[in-house]
């Protein structure tokens, strides 16, 4: 409809501006002609455009070009300004730059500065420094394996504790990463023997079952890379035994990283042997070597004088794991950590050469597994005991050799003494008596007195003042067995350590 | 066209010319559009100088003045709706003020010219449809003038305001249906 009007009114329009062609102008003359209001209304219209059309033409006045002119002129002067103010504009980019630049540079130097005085990894080597010229050629071969990454806070604590307690022990104390805790090790404590032996840190709950620690005890580490590991833990665990400190071992039993979810060689499960466990396996072995009466014959009556040759560090038992051993010993005194460590220190290897033709007589003679020949004296064993005061007597044997000796002796007279009071299986004979007698008396018989100054051995081992009196931490001591990482052995160690078989006639 | 196209590319003086050329019967529109003339004169101002500022929009598809009556239309519809009231037009300006008839002296010296009863009586009719269109709305007003006063045709007119052409008519026809209303008084 609306359309429709929209329609007829734009016919209608275009009939008063007289724009329709004849016939629709005839149409609607005709339809006006019957209809005179329309028509009057068409009449109108067409006189308002007439009275629009007569309205005068206006003149433009000059103030339009004027008006203009100046708006031109202004423009210009605009456009210059426009121009001078983009000149002088203030830019911001440099002052960004500047800053991004400022930044940069803070960062840089914040990296640089946390490079440079974050301490790095330290190799440790593990040998004494005061040594004789055979035992430093030796040392130095067993540096480039004896090497291990120790905690760099651990160790300057461990380095800073020497030097307010044990002044002596310095040179003489090798390896060591030394952790100090005053509270029992958290669960994954492992984690820096991990990264010392370059394997991924996961360990096991170290202390699940295990005693608790003494309270004011530190955790040490004592990291023995050994070719053979299992030969090197029996002997490490005939020692403690032998000295009659309490220990657990933790070994690759499950193998399994939960954390990871892979094989992971240094996931130590726990697994704990006891003493008579071990000393089963020990006898079990030396009822093996027994078996070959060849080697026997010669190690009861005259030990190999070179003990780098294989035949005298022949494993004596069977292998019992394949990776890394945790050996933790604790609440070790002062001296028996000392006297520990010496022992499993870089003479280690020597020493075993060196006794284990001894021990190996003795124990085929006695018929029982012979003292580890870094067996405390009895004084020692006494000492063990949780106390925090050593006595005025005590005496600690810490060089190597010398202790070998002494336990030599000791051993035999502690197999004569076992055998006569048993009289069992093990009862000695008049022929080995009699060997260890002689064996005894070649010996030496001399032992440093420890109470003196440091001094040398003749091992080049040093000897330690323990001060009488001294207040002693306990120490947990964790004995890390692993075969040397990353690190080849070109040529085996020229083990030149004095025999002491060189002296038996 | 030529002016303009020079003027495009940076000739002032081309638009220049082309201001000297379209203000009067420019002004003419505005202010038949406004009422006013210093109204009319600063919209005539500012339509030439937008102008200026989008000469470089001008495609050439219509004639200049058309471009021109564009933005001067648009600018006077945008005043008139702001100003929301009807236009008072004066009579004083219902015949141009500086138009070029009407005056005595070429009354006197024109011998053709009708006898001063009837020329009274046109410039009261032109006042009263002055002051009749004043009254009208923008969109009637704009059609009225482009159509009766600037001479327009459909698609001119359909194309500056935006419109379909029979919407255009439909307007054209009612704004004159508009302007007889507010002359009724003034016909009878």
């Amino acid at each position: 409809m609306s359309q429709n009007i929209e329609h007829i009114e734009a016919k209608l329009c275009a009939y008063i501006d007289e724009l329709l062609d004849e016939n629709e102008a005839a149409l609607i003359e005709k339809y006006l002609a019957a209809h005179p209001a329309e028509r009057q209304v068409i009449e109108d219209l067409k006189r308002m455009r007439q009275f629009v059309q007569q309205l005068p033409m206006a003149k433009a006045p000059p103030e339009i070009c004027q008006g203009l002119q100046s708006y031109l002129e202004r423009s210009l002067l605009l456009d210059e300004s426009r121009g001078a103010q983009v000149a002088g504009r203030i830019v911001r980019w440099p002052q960004w730059l500047a800053a991004a630049a400022i930044l940069l540079l803070g960062i840089g130097l914040a990296i640089v500065v946390w490079v440079v005085l974050s301490p790095p990894a330290q190799t440790v080597v593990l040998a004494p420094t005061a040594a004789p010229a055979e035992e430093r050629s030796r040392e130095k071969q067993e540096k480039d394996v004896k090497t291990a990454q120790v905690e760099p806070d651990a160790l300057k604590k461990e380095l800073r504790a020497r030097k307010g307690q044990a002044p002596a022990a310095d040179r003489a104390e090798p390896v060591v990463a030394a952790k100090p805790s005053p509270t029992p090790p958290p669960p994954h404590k492992g984690d820096a023997y991990a990264e010392q032996m370059g394997g991924p840190a996961q360990w096991p709950t170290l202390n699940e079952g295990a005693p608790a620690p003494a309270p004011a005890g530190n955790a040490k580490t004592l990291w023995i890379p050994a070719g053979d590991i299992a030969q090197v833990r029996q002997q490490v665990v005939a020692l403690l035994e032998s000295s009659g400190i309490s220990y657990s071992e933790l070994q690759d039993a499950e193998g399994w990283n939960e954390r990871t979810g892979k094989k992971d060689v240094m996931a130590f499960g726990r697994t704990t042997t006891s003493p008579a466990q071990e000393r089963g396996v020990l006898e079990a072995d030396a009822g093996k070597a027994a078996e070959e009466p060849a080697r026997s014959a010669v190690a009861s009556t005259a030990p190999s004088p070179d003990p780098a040759t294989p035949a005298s560090i022949a494993p004596t038992t069977r292998p019992l794991v394949d990776g890394p051993v945790v050996i933790l010993a604790r609440g070790l005194d002062q001296r028996q950590y000392l006297a520990i460590s010496r022992a499993l220190g870089p003479s280690r290897d020597g020493l075993l050469r060196q006794d284990e033709a001894k021990e190996r007589s003795v124990a085929d003679s006695a018929g029982r597994p012979a003292a580890a020949p870094w067996a405390l004296p009895r004084e020692q064993h006494e000492m063990s005991r949780p106390t925090t005061t050593m006595p005025s007597d005590s005496r600690l044997v810490d060089s190597a050799p010398q202790l070998g000796g002494e336990v030599a002796t000791r051993a035999a007279r502690e197999s004569q003494r076992t055998a006569g009071g048993s009289g069992g299986a093990g009862a000695l004979t008049d022929e080995v008596k009699d060997k260890l007698t002689a064996f005894a008396s070649t010996l030496p018989t001399t032992k440093p007195d420890l109470t003196e100054a440091p001094a040398t051995s003749p091992a080049g081992q040093a000897t330690t003042q323990v001060a009488q009196g001294q207040a002693v931490a306990r120490v947990d001591l964790y004995i890390v067995l692993q075969a040397p990482p990353r690190t080849v052995l070109t040529s085996p160690p020229a083990a030149t350590a004095p025999a002491p078989a060189s002296t038996q006639p | 066209m030529e002016l303009l196209r020079q003027a495009q590319q940076g000739d002032r003086g081309a638009y220049g010319q082309l201001v000297l050329s379209y203000q009067d019967r420019l002004y003419n529109a505005v202010l038949r559009l406004v009422g006013d003339p210093d109204e009319a004169i600063e919209l005539t101002q500012e339509a030439f100088t937008r102008g200026l500022m989008k000469i470089g929009t001008y495609r050439g598809d219509a004639a200049p003045y058309t471009w021109l009556f564009r933005i001067a239309v648009n600018l006077a519809i945008s005043q008139l709706r702001k100003v929301h009231r009807h236009r008072v037009f004066s009579l004083s300006t219902a015949a141009g003020g500086q138009s070029d008839e009407g005056g005595p002296a070429s009354r006197q010296t024109d011998p053709a010219a009708p006898p001063p009863d009837e020329q009274a009586q046109h410039r009261e009719c032109q006042e009263q449809v002055m002051a009749a269109l004043g009254r009208l709305d923008a969109e009637y007003r704009a059609v009225l003038v482009m159509r009766d006063i600037e001479g327009f045709d459909y698609q001119q007119m359909a194309d500056v305001l935006g419109l379909p052409l029979g919407t255009l008519k439909s307007r054209l026809f009612r704004a004159r249906l508009a302007l007889r209303d507010e002359l009724k008084a003034y016909l009878q």
